[in-house]
């Protein structure tokens, strides 16, 4: 009997599912964690194996668990604990491989100052930065930073307790308001002050380490187009960006990679301006939200090569990656991740149960998706339900292979930002691929749904003919399902 | 009688009147109408729907909507003001700031109350001219969906 190695995954919904795919392909048994509140979730039903855990977020628990289930290796997606050095410690103390990088790693890299001091050090440029402890002289960093600035938590990332700060005297208004999501979220309070770029694109690199100083990149996405600091659109490769500023990002990129001796994958966060400068955000030390896209141009399965890596690390093997080099670009990858939220109610939360569900298909069209058809979807966890990936030989026909796909999507039970992301592939700056971090924010502030009276017309029609339908009114289950006009019968059928 | 479906807080009004839709029930939850639009020609539109309680959502053209069917007398129709929803929790959250006094003057668009749920402010505005009555919630208070926020002087739609 031979045993397979077993993967314990650290986390919930899509990424899990998506992670256990893999997996099992290169012969890999999956175990999924469950968390209280989180029984109907998709990767429960998808896992081979689950154990249950008091919280995503319990380190203590997460590894007890994994340590159960007999599991070698532990992936941690991303978000929960995917960037908390103390996990990847406990993990390893437990005899188990983390699928990641090294818990030094991400210590220098984990908190915004130590990566752009780090960054620095590699040669790789920044924008003028702060920070300021709770209680602190605010005043006098934000001078030395410039106006407009970016006041944001410390720790943490995804866009929360963020705020845009244009003058001297907005300062202590946007200080509270941030120090308090912050201390919600994170549990410290500590401010970091930015230079803010007007109009920047945001650009990321795709690496992956050996853990011994060498490694590669998988090229570049861009993810300019964001709503609060949160992804919305992704891209691979960036469109409009010349080779110098693409070359620059690359070898910035790599400088730092084997500076620090990365292992595993990561990527590198870029500010891009309108002249082609570009500068370091930060290091994302795990496998992001849109890695599918690089997936897509490069035929490079991401979490494949992390048990690769990870596999050989447990054996102390050091021979070569069936993956040595960036691979070569073929054609073009959009993603969107469709949430349950609505942007023309400010991006509230909008909870439900899945009614009904119909993914599209064809070629070039990937969904990873974390929700099935009776799942209530609540409020205690991520409101991102899947994530929408096409490909296609190029960027013009990725936009329009997008468009058909959200066309073809549906979902009912529970609202969501479809018509939101459905408009963008409409929209004539996205068309043409010039895209920047103001343009949703700017464009769409005021965004309002928008129903032809044709269209209500039809489904006016389609719900009389339900009420029909429902009184037995319709002409049966017969070969030809065309109903009659429920005109033809007035005060028949309706109630 | 009016039949509203409520998308996003904007009242979509289903025409009584329809021009004739043939419509044709396809496997897999598919619709296909065959109609004469506005011009005359004749068109094929494949589309989605699903209906449940007053929950409606519909794949149209392209674009997918969820609402809430409701169904309006004339007289309420006519008359313009907030609704009971305007001021009633929709999800659960903490009420992190109330940003106006009891029986303060405000105008529509004007900052109410700033809710607060996964770690993301909500901001509770006003949706019409009006005055708050009585607030129902105290600042920190944790919220369940359904839960009213507060009064407002007048009638409710």
């Amino acid at each position: 009997m031979t045993t397979r190695p077993k993967l314990f995954v650290a986390n919930r919904s899509e990424i899990a599912c998506r992670i256990f795919q893999t997996a099992r392909e290169v012969g890999f048994s999956t175990v999924g964690c469950l968390a209280p509140g989180d029984e109907d979730a998709r990767h429960i039903t998808y896992a081979d194996h689950v154990e249950s855990v008091a919280s995503y977020l319990n380190i203590d628990a997460v590894v007890a668990a994994a340590v159960r289930s007999g599991a070698s290796f532990v992936h941690p997606g991303y978000g929960f604990l995917s960037e908390r050095p103390a996990f990847v410690r406990a993990v390893e103390k437990a005899g188990l491989t983390f699928i990641g990088p090294r818990a030094e790693t991400m210590e220098a890299l984990g908190d915004k100052i130590g990566a752009k001091e780090r960054a620095a050090l590699e040669r790789v440029p920044t924008l003028p930065w702060a920070k300021v402890p709770a209680g602190g002289d605010l005043k006098s960093a934000a001078k030395s930073v410039g106006f407009p600035l970016l006041l944001k938590a410390s720790a943490g990332g995804g866009g929360k307790g963020m705020r845009r700060v244009d003058r001297p005297e907005d300062l202590d208004a946007a200080a509270e308001s941030a120090s308090h999501e912050a201390m919600a979220a994170f549990g410290d309070g500590t401010l970091f002050l930015e230079r803010l770029l007007e109009r920047p694109r945001h650009i990321e690199v795709q690496v992956f380490g050996d853990g011994l100083g060498g490694g590669f990149h998988l090229r570049e996405r861009d993810c300019s187009l964001q709503r609060r600091h949160q992804k919305v659109w992704e891209e691979a490769t960036a469109p409009n960006l010349s080779d110098e500023t693409r070359n620059g990002l690359f070898e910035a990129s790599m400088r730092l990679v084997s500076g620090v001796k990365y292992r595993n994958a990561g990527t590198l966060e870029f500010l891009v301006d309108s002249n082609g400068g570009f500068y370091f955000l930060e290091m994302n030390a795990r496998l992001q939200v849109e890695h599918p896209v690089t997936e897509c141009v490069t035929g490079v399965d991401l979490v494949a090569l992390q048990l690769e890596l990870a596999q050989r690390d447990r054996m102390s093997d050091t021979g070569k990656l069936s993956v040595t080099q960036t691979p070569s670009v073929r054609g073009h990858a959009i993603e969107v991740r469709l949430y349950a939220e609505d942007p023309a109610m400010g991006y509230a939360p909008t909870p439900g149960t899945v009614e009904s569900l119909h993914w599209p298909m064809g070629p070039g069209i990937r969904v990873d998706s974390g929700i099935e058809v009776g799942q209530r979807v609540g409020t205690s966890f991520d409101a991102m339900l899947a994530k929408l990936i096409v490909w296609a030989p190029t960027r013009a026909h990725a936009v329009s292979r997008m468009r058909g796909a959200l066309s073809d999507t549906f979902v009912a039970g529970l609202g969501t930002n479809h018509a939101f992301l459905r408009t963008l592939c409409d929209d004539p700056e996205v068309i043409a691929g010039r895209l920047h971090t103001g343009h949703l924010p700017e464009r769409y502030g005021d965004f309002k749904p928008d129903v032809s009276s044709e269209e209500l017309q039809l489904l006016s029609h389609w719900r009389e003919q339900r009420v029909l339908q429902d009184s037995g009114f319709s002409r049966g289950a017969g070969s030809s399902k065309s109903y009659p006009s429920p005109w033809d019968r007035r005060g028949g059928g309706r109630v | 009688m009016k039949t509203l479906w409520k998308i996003s807080g904007k009242r979509f009004e289903f025409p009584r009147e329809a021009q004739p839709f043939e419509l044709e029930q396809r496997p897999g939850g598919w619709w296909i109408a065959r109609f004469k639009d506005s011009k005359g020609v004749s068109r094929r539109v494949r589309f989605r729907a699903f209906e449940k309680r007053s929950a409606l959502a519909a794949q149209i053209s392209g674009w997918l909507w969820n609402g809430s069917v409701e169904e309006l007398s004339a007289a309420s129709s006519a008359a313009q003001g907030p609704t009971e929803a305007d001021f009633t929790a929709q999800f659960p959250g903490k009420v992190r700031k109330i940003s106006v006094k009891e029986g303060q003057k405000v105008e529509a668009g004007d900052l109410l109350i700033l809710m607060e749920a996964m770690k993301m402010e909500f901001p509770i505005k006003a949706p019409s001219a009006g005055v708050v009555k009585r607030f129902l919630v105290q600042e920190g208070a944790s919220v369940s969906p359904g839960t009213r926020l507060l009064d407002w002087e007048g009638a409710l739609k």
